[in-house]
């Protein structure tokens, strides 16, 4: 009986991610050859993609329909930029390169937040920002995974994932404090 | 730090999460208006078929995989919770059973009535086994007691040499039979059915006998150099006296 019930489940669970893969997988191979220019590469980007997502499927059923497109771009578009980096280290700017110049530290939240056209600086600068800073944000705070599972989507470190995180929020904290520092000074 | 400054910095930092909240939200929105759906059935960017095979086999054996683990674990925390469970109902059964008397008593009969029987089978078969039979006569290499006074009409239809004890059994043509028997062993525990019988004290050979009477069977048991048995359908004198005849072969 308890055979029965757990192969229904997984029954059930293949659907899902088979439905998952039918409704995902252009787009994701789409963002990927972007990225990569290689048809191979790409295929590659979308398989280890998937591979993460089956392996938290639990997490991801259940979010809504455009939630979990967003969230496949974003699995699919760092898989893709790792590979990108593995293939072409020396050219690549990695994202170790990118912090260099980030101050630790810099503007008072209160000076980056008592505007009333901060929302409007947010919602542009986010778009500034290097997409894996983006993205692994939105996954942190929008999607509102721990850093293991973070860890486990992205297929990287969990210690990786915390730097990454430190970074992408000094990174755009910069980007909105250049904004303050010019507006001051008009 | 004052409690209140700490309130002002845990302040900042839900700000600061909040700033980064809708930083991600618009990301995520950013996402989804640079991926229409429309885009998605784009010809370029079709997947070959082979990948499509593939990803779907990869898909499969990924199930199968979580499948296996899941009927593992399920199994594994069925079983310890049904062990833990016969361990408890077989605890609790036992400590009924010592506590209440009738149950223990009952309990330690039937283990008991067991074991009889088991030993009752056991002694049986051995003795089937090493038994050495002849007819009408006394066997010449007979190395035992023998009476030497048989009543009249009775003759030896059966010896029996064991281990433990030979036996000579009469019978005569009316069908009543005498049994003689003489034990080896010196741990014998012989019973003799005295119950509603005639009993007396007799001796033979200057030995104490048992003589019993009861339903017109004469069983006499006494002790001489082994413990001997003489049992029939016969009179109690003539009994005795064949009783009193026995010699050594």
């Amino acid at each position: 009986m308890l055979i029965i019930f757990a192969a229904t489940q997984n029954k059930e669970n293949r659907s899902r991610l088979e439905a998952l893969y039918e409704e995902h997988a252009s787009r994701m191979y789409k963002v990927a050859y972007r990225i990569l220019n290689d048809e191979h590469l790409a295929q590659d980007a979308v398989q280890e993609a998937f591979i993460n997502i089956s392996n938290n499927l639990e997490k991801i059923i259940g979010t809504d329909c455009n939630k979990i497109k967003a969230l496949f771009v974003i699995i699919v578009r760092n898989v893709s930029i790792d590979i990108y980096r593995l293939r072409r280290k020396q050219y690549s700017v990695s994202i170790e390169e990118i912090e260099e110049d980030l101050p630790e530290s810099g503007p008072s939240v209160e000076e980056i937040l008592m505007n009333n056209e901060t929302f409007t600086r947010v919602a542009e600068k986010i778009k500034e920002l290097h997409p894996s800073y983006a993205d692994i944000l939105s996954l942190k705070f929008f999607y509102h995974y721990e850093d293991e599972e973070i860890s486990r989507i992205l297929n990287i470190t969990p210690e990786n994932i915390r730097t990454r995180l430190h970074r992408a929020r000094k990174s755009l904290i910069k980007l909105l404090s250049q904004e303050q520092e010019a507006t001051n000074h008009e | 730090m004052s409690e209140h400054e700490s309130a002002k910095v845990q302040a900042k930092e839900k700000m600061l999460e909040a700033l980064f909240e809708y930083a991600a939200a618009c990301h995520v929105e950013n996402i989804i208006a640079e991926n229409p759906i429309e885009d998605d059935s784009a010809p370029d960017f079709a997947l070959p078929p082979e990948f499509d095979r593939k990803m779907k086999k990869l898909i499969a054996r990924h199930d199968r995989k979580e499948t296996f683990n899941k009927i593992r674990k399920r199994t594994v925390r069925f079983l310890s919770k049904a062990a833990i469970f016969l361990l408890v109902l077989f605890g609790s059964f036992t400590i009924v059973v010592a506590s209440v008397q009738a149950l223990r008593v009952k309990a330690l009969n039937i283990i008991l009535n067991i074991q009889n029987q088991y030993t009752s089978i056991q002694t049986k078969d051995e003795n089937n086994g090493q038994t050495k039979q002849a007819t009408e006569q006394i066997p010449p290499n007979w190395s035992g007691y023998v009476p030497n006074y048989i009543p009249h009409g009775f003759k030896v239809v059966k010896t029996e040499e064991r281990d433990m004890l030979n036996a000579i059994y009469y019978s005569n043509e009316q069908g009543q039979t005498i049994r003689f028997t003489q034990y080896r062993s010196s741990d014998t525990d012989l019973r003799v059915d005295t119950e509603d019988a005639t009993v007396q004290n007799i001796s033979i050979h200057n030995s104490d006998a048992l003589l019993a009477e009861k339903q017109g069977l004469v069983s006499i048991v006494w002790k001489e150099e082994f413990l001997f048995s003489l049992i029939g359908e016969v009179d109690k004198a003539e009994m005795i006296k064949m009783a009193k005849s026995i010699i050594r072969k």
